[in-house]
């Protein structure tokens, strides 16, 4: 059997000591001495025994494990005669693991006063890589104020209360969120308070998942979530890695602050009310109407309607909307001649001027004096145009008040006063006649902005009368009034008022309006003049007749009208048309904008009535059959020319990406969201001037359909992959601020410009230094193709943005440049 | 008396329970637009302070403190509750700074070698009872000299009596290298006897050359080699024992060096710190 | 090598009883009192006269009237003899007694202990050489760590209310606890001023050694009063009528078994072989016919019972457990034959007393309420009355059982049991040990193992100490409260306890000086040893630092004679 090897006899087996550090170098051996090392470690034993001394001299005393008593014996002296050669100590395994303690924990201090104290690469204490977009951030300082204090500075700011939103400012440095970047939504204090004002209302008997409750309860939502400045980092966590998500946010942590909570955007999301349909179409387009009446009409006359919805829809470059393409592309294929006026009854031209028809008989009788006036074949009125133009004196807006009411085709019944303002009326229109033919546009200029009291630029004036010849004018002022220039002057001079025609004396100085300084001295009633001069008397001219001098020359006659096919300007008899050239007519929109404008203002009475006329669904051009007419806050109104357009920089609380849908509404398309309202009567709702009042085409989007996908296992259900964080309308990073001169920089070395100096505007100016590198480092890019067009558009600098910060691409752009 | 039973299923009652806290807390605090990091954080750190005292109140070992068994329950729990805050605090996830990869480093170090030592006192000592005479660490070299020397007369012997130099030209050949030193510690941990079986066959193989007493001799040399078998096993257990210490406790201190700078860094450099 | 302080080697007597004990006290001693008068001086060696026994182990003192001199339940190990003046021994338990709850040490406060661990000595076994050198204090090992004296008013009073004994010169009390290493069974008060002889044990056991006369003398008192005071402590006869006890100690026998001093033959014994059952002296064999319930008055025994043709242990009983009992009643109860279910054997020593069976019937069982009796013969459990205990089968494994027994481990009131499953061998238990005893350790971890327990080298404090019987200057004792405790002063570093401790828990130490040198002999050079041992840390605050130390709830101290924490500890 096997021997047994301890013994716990007292005398072979010795107390074991753990605590000690140092152990006998025989131990190894087997054969620890009895006296073992003193504390430092050193051996003392010298001899295999200490002898003792008994009866007879010295005793051996080594132990029996040492082979007991040795026969030599000790010397006389009583030493022990086997002399041992001192062992080395060696230390205990736990005084060993002290020292690896200890030596450990100074490799850990010296790591430490290397990784911190010294700041040759503060890569080594940084938390760890930033997200791509923040790439170009180099040094710690850039985003940390209290990195510059140092390793002191550090500890300082550790135990300082600090301002939460002191690096704020860091940020915004670039990423430009406007001057409430801090507020929460970077909403302005009030609108944000209005806001919260209405959710606690909405809150005030929500149902509060028990998580929120207890949160809300034991770590109440910091108040500045509210109206006190909120940290940046408090949602966007850097150091997370180079493709970290840096825009992520947990619907709880939204739901902390929104009262209205809900478990989940499938259980409890408020519905979306008329989402998206806040407000009519700017383009009177009843989607229904055209798809059950017009287009199979079409189809029946051989036109092609449209088949798909991408014929008329195309997302815009952000995904984000649906744009409505070119008139060109869509309407034009039926709404064309609706435009050129080939559909209109009547004149196919809006009378600009005309000549009005006057009772001249009566005129005569009554000795009312307006010189020759023709006797117009066709019965019309002071065209709504030629009120604005003669409006601008006061006199005459006060007559065409006077004669609102009065039948100017028989004045028998009017009163002198009356007679008196169409006489002044009818003069005013020959004074217009005969000043646009002398003056030029100068004169309608001065006309306009005096009747509608706002200024206009010439460009504007242009539009305005459709760059008109001067022949025209001159035409037709000779066509309706032969003797207009003799008439005016006449008229002008009995009026007494000679400054406005300087132009008269030179041309012909010996007429007989010589003496006119001398009855301009005396001031006689007009009436007086014209008595005397008896030359100026009611004087009916016979309706001029080309046609007539055709037939006499056996030429056909063509109609102006039909002359002036594509559109344009042309007279007939005494009234000068205009015909609009076809769509985007630029003629039509300023008027209508111009008289649109005047609503609200003292010039309605004016354009009012202009506006009836241009606003007609059959005069031509019938601009406002399809473009909607919105009532301003003013009263002015404001004609939709346009279909909608993203605004570029706009960032709204929510915010859906079409095109990230396309593939998951399959064969439905878009009617998958998208379902007609039956019989909605869209066009109704465009008689009147509120753009809000209306029935969409289509009803409002349904959360339900939303929540087929969108629930978390799915599609997800985040709130911020529909909503945004931040609301309002941000300045997008343009091109960096280079100055030109700059581009001297950009020179290779040794050339002209001037070293010494830059370097000295280099010193003198930081700023200048860094733009000056950033330009230099971009032109050389931009030389080596590396980094995008600067001149991309706001929509791609929007992507771009979106994709740097990893925000759902297409969302509303950024601040945070390309 | 409670059993060990008893008491395992109590404290991991509690430890469950006091993980579900923290997670609940964790989840809590961050819906409040706060950094979880913190809360988390700190309550570590408060827990990295417990399992640090352990070991101070190892080394003052005579003072009427709680009694140490409570202490290493104690321990070892809030070790695993702080190994789930770590995680949390972490994110699961190996950080990206230098100096935080370190510190993970040193964090799970420290717990790892604490989830072995725990393991190895927990079913190593069956172990070490299932082989050999239970000895004294400290005094095994001395036991395997003794071995050794009685081997070595039993050699001398065997030439004397049996005048036959079989059994010695063994013993310096095969036995003297196998007796200086502890030998095939890694098979013993992992159960291992080949090497022993080697030798007791090769030892049995010797009786043909032997006479009686020669016999005898090889026996009880035989019995005196299985006895150093068991030691080595012995060393092996005990000195495994021993040394998991060497990666848990040395790195205490570099940790919460490490920590407390972590602390200081990470208040300066908050942005929007609670 | 470095030059060691030398110290003149202790001796016996170094230190003796009292110092100021004069060679005409010893005379008179020897006039007055007959009991030492009558002693033979020829038998003693000129080495160890008996002159210088009385002068060195025995003392002089004087108590005034209503002085305490000693105390029912303290440990005590001297002889008392009257020299002039009357004392009145309590025959019950009484308000004067020894309180078994009451701490007995000063333990250091929290503050001081941190000194303590502070302030130690970073080498082994450092001693102040100072102290053995200058002269003598009195370190009262006689009357234990609490010099002080107590005493009462009314005597009077105190007489009337408990049974009391007057003796008077001569006459000899507190023999019991000192030959018996039991606890004193009487409270002893001076009635007037007395004049008292106190022998301690060291003198004692010397001239009882070589005196006939003296030791049968001794002896028949030891029986006689033992026998009495333990019939009326055992809580069976509480409430006894006096009468009826004088006549139920008349016809109870006294009886002694085994070996004074067995540690000897013990050790010879090869452990944990079957032998070790037959060696022990039978008391009382399994099937026998019970003629008396058996009080164990001191030492323990072994219960076994016949199985087919060798012994099985089944539990053992130890002093105050009774015997027998189970089937007595069921003798008395329902007249089941009066035959032994088991056997005893004496472990070591045993005194036991022998109460007729009828007598225990007759007397005994009426006054005892039932719920205190053992249940009928099918209930086995350990768990008994808090007042008395008789032989119950352990819920152990035999294997066990035997382990324990054939250790004698089943004497310790202290044991240190290792749970080999769980201790990893970490020797945060030896490292505590020794930073609560000046970084000194004072037990080793190893010792005999069965199964998964380890008894390992740490002083049990045993029932019955036999490590005491051969110390010369009483340096190895009993504090009042049973812990054994060796005062490193007295020690003489004979190693006798050491040597005779059966469980080699006693281990033999040379001091060495603050350099960390052995302090040795002056004439032989030889170093000075002391013998050293587990003290049960009864100065630390905490009790026992290994057991607070384990971080593995693998080690415990544990008191044998508490049968049902043992079944819980080994269950675990």
């Amino acid at each position: 059997m096997k021997p047994r090897l301890q013994s716990f006899n007292h005398r072979a087996s010795a107390y074991e000591r753990p605590a000690q550090n140092w152990v006998c170098g025989r131990a190894i051996a087997g054969r620890p001495c009895a006296l073992g090392p003193d504390r430092q470690g050193t051996c003392r034993t010298l001899a295999e025994c200490r002898p003792k001394r008994g009866q007879s001299g010295w005793v051996c005393t080594r132990p029996k494990s040492a082979g007991g008593a040795c026969e030599q014996g000790p010397f006389a002296d009583g030493t022990c005669c086997r002399e041992l050669p001192p062992c080395i100590p060696v230390r205990s395994l736990r005084s060993r693991r002290g020292h690896f303690t200890a030596f450990t924990t100074l490799v850990c201090l010296g790591l430490l006063i290397l990784l911190v104290g010294s700041r040759i690469n503060t890569d080594l204490i940084d938390a760890g890589t930033v997200n791509t977009g923040h790439a170009e951030v180099e040094a710690c300082g850039d985003c940390h104020t209290a990195f510059d204090g140092g390793p002191v500075g550090w500890l300082k700011a550790a135990f300082a209360d600090a301002d939460p939103v002191a690096d704020n400012e860091k940020c915004l440095a670039c990423h430009k969120w406007g001057a409430d970047a801090s507020n929460a939504h970077t909403l302005p204090r009030p609108k944000l308070a209005d806001l919260i004002g209405k959710f606690e209302q909405a809150a005030a008997d929500a149902p509060v998942p028990w998580t929120i409750g207890v949160s809300r309860t034991v770590f109440p939502t910091p108040l500045e979530a509210h109206n006190g400045p909120l940290a940046c980092g408090a949602c966007h966590k850097e150091h997370e890695g180079e493709d970290s998500d840096l825009v992520e946010v947990t619907n709880a942590r939204c739901q902390s602050c929104h009262q209205l909570t809900f478990p989940s955007f499938s259980d409890g999301h408020p519905s979306f009310g008329d989402y998206p349909y806040l407000r009519r179409t700017r383009v009177i387009f009843d989607h229904d109407s055209h798809n059950r009446k017009n287009f199979p009409e079409k189809k029946k006359q051989g036109v092609k309607p449209p088949e798909t919805c991408d014929s008329c829809h195309a997302p815009d470059a952000t995904g984000r909307f649906m744009l409505t393409a070119d008139f060109a592309d869509t309407c034009a294929l039926c709404h064309a001649e609706d435009i050129i006026g080939e559909t209109v009854a009547g004149p196919k031209g809006t009378p600009v001027i005309a000549v009005p028809e006057l009772d001249l008989i009566t005129l005569a009788e009554r000795g009312i004096a307006i010189g020759e006036w023709p006797e117009t074949p066709l019965a019309i009125d002071v065209s709504p145009y030629t009120k604005l133009l003669i409006a601008a004196d006061p006199v005459i807006a006060e007559d065409l008040q006077t004669i609102e009411l009065t039948d100017l085709q028989d004045l028998t019944e009017a009163s002198d006063a009356e007679l008196q303002s169409v006489a002044r009326i009818a003069w005013s229109i020959k004074e217009l006649m005969f000043d646009l033919t002398i003056s030029g546009m100068g004169v309608l200029e001065t006309q306009v902005e005096a009747s509608l009291d706002s200024a206009l630029d010439t460009d504007t004036v242009g539009r305005l009368v459709g760059h008109i010849p001067q022949d025209v004018i001159a035409a037709a002022g000779a066509v309706w009034f032969p003797n207009l220039k003799q008439e005016v002057v006449a008229y002008r001079e009995a009026k007494g008022d000679a400054t406005v025609t300087p132009g008269i004396q030179g041309d012909d100085a010996d007429d007989d309006l010589s003496n006119d300084q001398s009855s301009g001295t005396t001031q006689p009633d007009a009436q007086v003049v014209l008595a005397q001069s008896g030359t100026i008397e009611v004087q009916s001219l016979p309706p001029a007749d080309p046609a007539a001098e055709n037939d006499a020359l056996g030429l056909p006659t063509l109609d102006p009208e039909e002359w002036a096919k594509a559109g344009g300007w042309y007279r007939k008899d005494y009234i000068l048309y205009y015909r609009p050239v076809g769509h985007e007519d630029v003629v039509l929109r300023t008027w209508l904008d111009i008289s649109a404008q005047s609503f609200g203002t003292p010039a309605e009475r004016y354009g009012d009535a202009l506006f009836q006329l241009l606003a007609d669904k059959n005069t031509p051009g019938k601009c406002t059959k399809c473009h909607s007419i919105d009532q301003q806050p003013g009263g002015a109104l404001a004609i939709n020319w346009g279909t909608f357009q993203p605004t570029v920089g706009e960032s709204q609380f929510t915010s859906f990406v079409h095109s990230t849908h396309f593939s998951a509404v399959g064969d439905d398309g878009c009617i998958a969201c998208h379902r007609l309202n039956e019989d909605t009567n869209y066009l109704k709702f465009f008689e009147q001037r509120d753009p809000h009042q209306f029935v969409a085409n289509f009803g409002p989007m349904k959360r339900e359909v939303c929540a087929d996908c969108h629930v978390e296992q799915s599609a997800g259900d985040a709130c911020t992959q529909c909503h945004q964080y931040h609301i309002g309308e941000f300045a997008i990073e343009g091109i960096p601020p280079t100055r030109i001169d700059d581009l001297d920089k950009t020179r290779p070395e040794g050339q002209p410009a001037d070293a010494g100096e830059e370097e000295a505007s280099l010193d003198a100016n930081p700023i200048d230094a860094d733009v000056a590198e950033t330009a230099e480092s971009e032109v050389a890019a931009e030389q080596s193709g590396l980094i995008p067009d600067l001149l991309s558009g706001p929509e791609e600098a929007a992507t771009t943005a979106g994709d740097a910060d990893g925000a759902a691409a297409g969302q509303s752009p950024s601040p945070s440049g390309g | 008396m409670t059993t060990f039973g008893q008491r395992r299923l109590r404290n991991w009652a509690i430890t469950g329970m006091m993980a579900g806290l923290i997670v609940a807390i964790e989840l809590l605090y961050d819906m409040s637009l706060r950094d979880a990091a913190f809360l988390n954080g700190w309550i570590l750190f408060a827990g990295m302070v417990l399992l640090a005292i352990f070991n101070l109140r190892k080394k003052l070992n005579i003072l009427p403190l709680v009694r140490m068994s409570t202490w290493l329950q104690l321990h070892i729990y809030t070790g695993l509750v702080c190994l789930l805050l770590f995680l949390l605090h972490t994110d699961f996830s190996l950080p990206n700074g230098p100096f935080e990869i370190i510190l993970w480093i040193l964090y799970m170090t420290m717990t790892i070698s604490g989830l072995v030592g725990v393991a190895l006192s927990r079913f190593l000592p069956h172990r070490i009872s299932a082989r050999g005479e239970r000895v004294i660490f400290e005094r095994i070299p001395v036991l395997r000299a003794q071995i050794a020397r009685d081997i070595e007369d039993l050699a001398m012997t065997s030439v004397k009596e049996t005048r036959a130099s079989t059994i010695a030209d063994f013993y310096v050949q095969e036995l003297a290298p196998y007796l200086r030193r502890p030998k095939h510690l890694i098979g013993h941990l992992i159960g291992g006897t080949r090497p022993e079986r080697r030798l007791h066959v090769a030892i049995r193989e010797l009786e043909r050359y032997l006479d009686e007493r020669g016999r005898q001799i090889l026996v009880e040399i035989d019995h005196l080699v299985s006895a150093k078998a068991d030691l080595d096993y012995q060393y092996a257990m005990q000195l495994t024992l021993k040394s998991w210490l060497f990666f848990h406790l040395p790195l205490n201190y570099g940790l919460m060096l490490f920590t407390l700078v972590h602390i200081v860094l990470v208040y300066a450099f908050a942005t929007g710190a609670p | 090598m470095s030059i060691s302080v030398a110290i003149p080697r202790p001796q016996r007597w170094d230190r003796p009883l009292a110092p100021d004990m004069t060679e005409g006290d010893v005379l008179r001693v020897l006039f007055t009192l007959r009991v030492l008068g009558a002693i033979d001086q020829g038998q003693f060696p000129s080495t160890l006269s008996l002159q210088d026994i009385i002068r060195n182990d025995a003392r002089i003192r004087r108590y005034r009237r209503g002085e305490v001199i000693i105390r029912r339940g303290d440990y005590g190990n001297a002889l008392f003899v009257i020299i002039s003046g009357v004392v009145r021994e309590l025959l019950e338990q009484s308000d004067f007694d020894a309180s078994s709850d009451a701490d007995v040490h000063e333990r250091r406060g929290f503050f001081e202990t941190a000194r303590q661990w502070w302030r130690q000595a970073d080498t082994p076994e450092r001693r102040d050489v100072s102290v053995y050198q200058d002269g003598h204090d009195d370190h009262g090992l006689a009357l234990g760590r609490r010099g002080e004296r107590e005493s009462i008013q009314s005597i009077e009073a105190l007489i009337t209310r408990v049974p009391t004994r007057m003796l008077t010169e001569q006459d000899m009390f507190g023999e019991v606890a000192a030959l018996s290493r039991a606890p004193h069974l009487s409270t002893v008060i001076a009635e007037t001023d007395v004049e008292v002889l106190e022998l301690r044990w060291q003198g004692l056991r010397d001239i009882r050694r070589r005196d006939k006369g003296f030791r049968d003398k001794i002896d028949a008192q030891y029986r006689a009063s033992s026998l009495k005071a333990h019939l009326r402590e055992s809580p069976l006869f509480q409430g006894l009528h006096e009468t009826a006890l004088e006549h139920i100690a008349r016809h109870t026998l006294f009886e002694t078994h085994g070996e004074f001093e067995w540690s000897g033959d013990f050790k010879n014994l090869a452990d944990d072989s079957i032998d070790v059952l037959y060696s022990e002296p039978v008391i009382a064999e399994h099937g026998d016919y019970l003629d008396g319930l058996l009080l164990i008055r001191y030492g323990f025994g072994r219960i076994s019972e016949r199985l087919d043709h060798g012994h099985r242990t089944v539990g053992y009983v130890t002093h105050n457990e009774v015997f027998g009992l189970r089937e007595i009643v069921d003798h008395w109860r329902d007249d089941h034959d009066l035959r032994l279910r088991h056997g005893l054997r004496a472990v070591g020593f045993v005194d036991l007393l022998r109460v007729p069976t009828a007598l225990v019937e007759d007397y005994v069982l009426p006054n005892i309420p039932p719920h205190k009796l053992p249940g009928p013969p099918s209930s086995t459990s350990i768990r008994m009355s808090a007042d008395f205990k008789w032989e119950a089968e352990l819920p152990l494994e035999q294997a066990t059982i035997n382990f324990l027994m054939n250790n004698r481990t089943i004497n310790g009131t202290a044991a240190m049991f290792i749970d080999t499953d769980r201790c990893t061998a970490c020797d945060d238990c030896v490292r505590a040990c020794a930073s609560a005893h000046n970084n000194n350790p004072r037990f080793v971890r190893h010792g005999p193992e069965h199964d998964n327990l380890m008894v390992a080298n740490a002083c049990m404090h045993c029932v019955d100490p036999v490590c005491l019987i051969g110390c010369p200057t009483g340096a190895i004792h009993r504090t009042k409260d049973g812990l054994v405790i060796i005062d490193d002063i007295t020690c003489i570093g004979c190693a006798t306890c050491a040597d005779s401790c059966p469980y080699d828990n006693i281990r033999m130490v040379e001091i060495r000086d603050d350099k960390g040198d052995f302090i040795v002999d002056q004439e032989t050079q030889a170093p000075i040893v002391k013998a050293t041992k587990c003290d049960l840390c009864l100065e630390q605050p905490g009790g026992p630092a290994c057991q607070r130390a384990c971080p593995h709830d693998a080690l415990t101290r544990i008191d044998l004679r508490d049968r049902e924490r043992l079944v819980d500890w080994l269950g675990r």
